[in-house]
């Protein structure tokens, strides 16, 4: 039997789940170490412990660990090197998926840890943020202008240097 | 008392129903499962506790709660962890429910993350869409990133960054987005060519070298003299400060460092200049000439203690400004020498000549390092070094970039391909991300040194341009038309 991490979502899902693909994930790599099933070759203590993330639904927890598994075989990740500000090209099909569903992936991400993905996720909706006017920011995002108009005035006055 | 308490209130949502929708239910489990007076006298005090603690400010509570949880050991920390987990669960499912914006559910960390992805453009429309995005927008990290980090937006040196942080820097804190919009403004107007122009009248012959420090701007020309010109005062002519005479032929090149300026001139000599000045009265002048070569002083670069002239004699002198002594001459070049910069702390000159040759020097030896022999069709008239490349411009109208160890040719700006130079390039000189270069067909144009892309031309002088020096905020220049232009970039 292969040795496989069980991870379990808020809605009570389980996911088996390759050690290496769960270990992509800070905090399940961190639980795993401490239940010291990093070099365990016994099936048993990975059947035992079960790795709850009471953060991640089920629906969202897929998606996460289908980016996981197409970028098992990702180099480690240069420090400080961070100068493209663009959706990586491999994440880009990915990533075409309904707001709420980037959002969760966005929260999910940051709770399981997991460095690419969020960097990948923030620059996808950076990049439904760039190039807008205000407005139409408010608008993809239906977010309310709790501004008054004087108010609003004065910010785009102080910073009309970006608007020429 | 709290940490118990919340103890009690992990211990209850393990019974399955889901979350604990309010805390009062809580401390009724609390006694379900305990008995005694003791218990009572503690729920009773427990309850006391959290009414005072919901008479808070969310801000108070957050604090208090915090000290709360730093009281906690390591298990009940856990146990915490995966409550606070699932209420933010829970609470944000409701959110998500329908259009609400998405934003109020990300924990501001993350916000920030996605904002510092922005263009700076982006960033500035973001901070009217909500008082939360004027709060996180303008958070100084991104803006700090945005002046420290980014490819875009760099001053001439890292030395000027620094100082221009100084600038809008009060009691240890820095107005980043501030800063942040000058360099900006900066930036957008050298990539548009959008600056003012003024021109100085005097010289009575064209101007060959100009040179400046702060409002100081000095310039040798055709008619032999030195003109001193303030910035600072207003008007035309009435800039003129000073007229320094001396020379008896044309002054060919300057190099003004704070108060010492040096002059080389087609009448052989080298002079030094004592440049200070304070009100009422100046020491203004000739402290010295230096005679040694054997025909016009083309160039000249100072260092603290030495200085290197290059001369049509075919040879570069390298010069005590001490004692005014020529300590060595450095031969190999076989025609005039044109151009040369002196890099005293590195003890390497660079140097151009009619030979189309191009020679680095280690001072302290006279060795010729490397030479790039016909690095152009025709003479090497200008020449400027780095840590990494060697540039040079010449009469075939080409910009040359060299890898400064090897030699090898790195880039090529041809005049024919990349909007270049349609006559000899007479002057250029680059920072950390630019080149400005100037020409016989009267233009002034500025470059990226990384990718040769020409980002401006600037035109407003009559006849070919000779000499100009740059920093942020503007570029002088000379001309044939018998004027200096100050093309100020910080205006508009």
């Amino acid at each position: 039997m292969a040795r496989l991490v069980k991870l379990i979502s808020s809605d009570s899902n389980e996911y088996p789940v390759d050690p290496k693909i769960a270990k992509m994930s800070k905090t399940v790599a961190v639980l795993m170490e401490a239940l010291n099933m990093e070099d365990s070759e016994d099936v048993e203590v990975f059947e035992k412990n079960p790795i709850p993330l009471p953060n991640v639904e089920g629906a969202v927890l897929e998606k996460v660990l289908e980016w996981c598994n197409q970028h098992k075989n990702d180099p480690a990740p240069q420090e400080e090197e961070e100068e493209n500000h663009d959706v990586p090209e491999c994440d880009k099909e990915f990533l075409k998926v309904e707001q709420k569903i980037l959002f969760d992936l966005m929260l999910a991400s940051n709770y399981m840890d997991i460095k690419g993905l969020m960097d990948s996720v923030a620059k996808m909706i950076a990049s439904m943020i760039k190039g807008k006017t205000t407005e139409e920011i408010r608008a993809t995002f239906n977010i309310v202008n709790d501004f008054t108009p004087e108010e609003e005035e004065k910010i785009r006055k102080e910073n009309a240097w970006a608007d020429n | 008392v709290l940490a118990s308490e919340v103890e009690g209130m992990v211990a209850s949502e393990g019974d399955g129903n889901g979350l604990p929708s309010s805390s009062d239910s809580l401390v009724k489990m609390g006694i379900a499962t305990t008995n005694g007076r003791q218990r009572t006298a503690f729920t009773d005090h427990a309850t006391v506790v959290r009414n005072s603690l919901r008479e808070l400010s969310e801000e108070d509570k957050l604090a208090v709660m915090e000290d709360c949880i730093r009281d906690c050991n390591i298990h009940n920390l856990e146990k915490l962890a995966t409550f606070i987990g699932k209420m933010r669960v829970s609470r944000s499912e409701i959110k998500f429910d329908g259009f609400v914006d998405p934003f109020t559910i990300l924990p501001h960390p993350i916000i920030l993350k996605v904002l510092s992805f922005l263009d700076p453009v982006s960033l500035c429309r973001g901070m009217r869409v909500s008082r939360l995005w004027l709060r996180l927008s303008t958070n100084s990290s991104l803006w700090k990133d945005l002046c420290n980090r980014s490819k875009d937006y760099r001053m001439c040196s890292l030395a000027a960054e620094k100082q221009q942080i100084a600038k809008f820097t009060q009691d240890g804190t820095v107005r980043w987005q501030e800063a942040f919009g000058e360099r900006f403004r900066l930036w957008n107007n050298w990539h548009s060519g959008r600056c003012t122009v003024r021109t100085l009248y005097g010289h009575r012959e064209g101007v060959a070298c100009v040179q400046f420090e702060g409002d100081r701007v000095v310039s040798g020309s055709s008619d032999t003299t030195i003109r001193c010109w303030n910035l600072k005062q207003e008007g035309g002519t009435g800039l003129l400060e000073h007229t320094l005479h001396g020379h008896s032929e044309t002054v060919r090149c300057l190099h003004l460092v704070k108060n010492r300026l040096a002059s080389g001139s087609n009448d052989f000599t080298i002079k030094i200049w004592d440049m200070e000045r304070s009100d009422g009265w100046s020491s203004m002048g000739c402290r010295r000439t230096m005679i040694g070569h054997n025909n016009h002083v083309r160039c000249l670069e100072m260092g603290e203690q030495n200085m290197i002239s290059g001369s049509y004699d075919s040879s570069l002198k390298l010069w005590s400004l001490e004692t005014g002594e020529c300590v060595r001459t450095l031969v190999g070049h076989a025609d005039a020498v044109l151009c040369e910069q002196y890099r005293e702390e590195e003890n390497v000159a660079v140097s151009g000549s009619s030979d189309k040759c191009i020679k680095t020097w280690d001072t302290r030896t006279n060795i010729n390092v490397m030479s790039i022999h016909h690095a152009h069709d025709s003479a090497v008239t200008c020449i400027r070094m780095d840590d990494q490349r060697i540039l040079s411009g010449s009469l075939d109208r080409m910009i040359k970039m060299w890898d400064v160890r090897t030699g090898r040719l790195l880039k090529t700006i041809d005049w024919r391909m990349a909007e270049g130079h349609t006559g000899v390039v007479r002057c250029l000189q680059a920072d950390s991300w630019r080149i400005v270069s100037s020409a016989d067909d009267r233009t002034v144009k500025v470059w990226n040194l990384e990718s040769g892309e020409r980002l401006c031309t600037l035109r407003d002088h009559q006849d070919g341009v000779t000499c100009l020096q740059f920093n942020d905020e503007r570029i002088v220049s000379g001309s044939y038309d018998k004027t200096v232009k100050v093309w100020d970039f910080t205006l508009c």
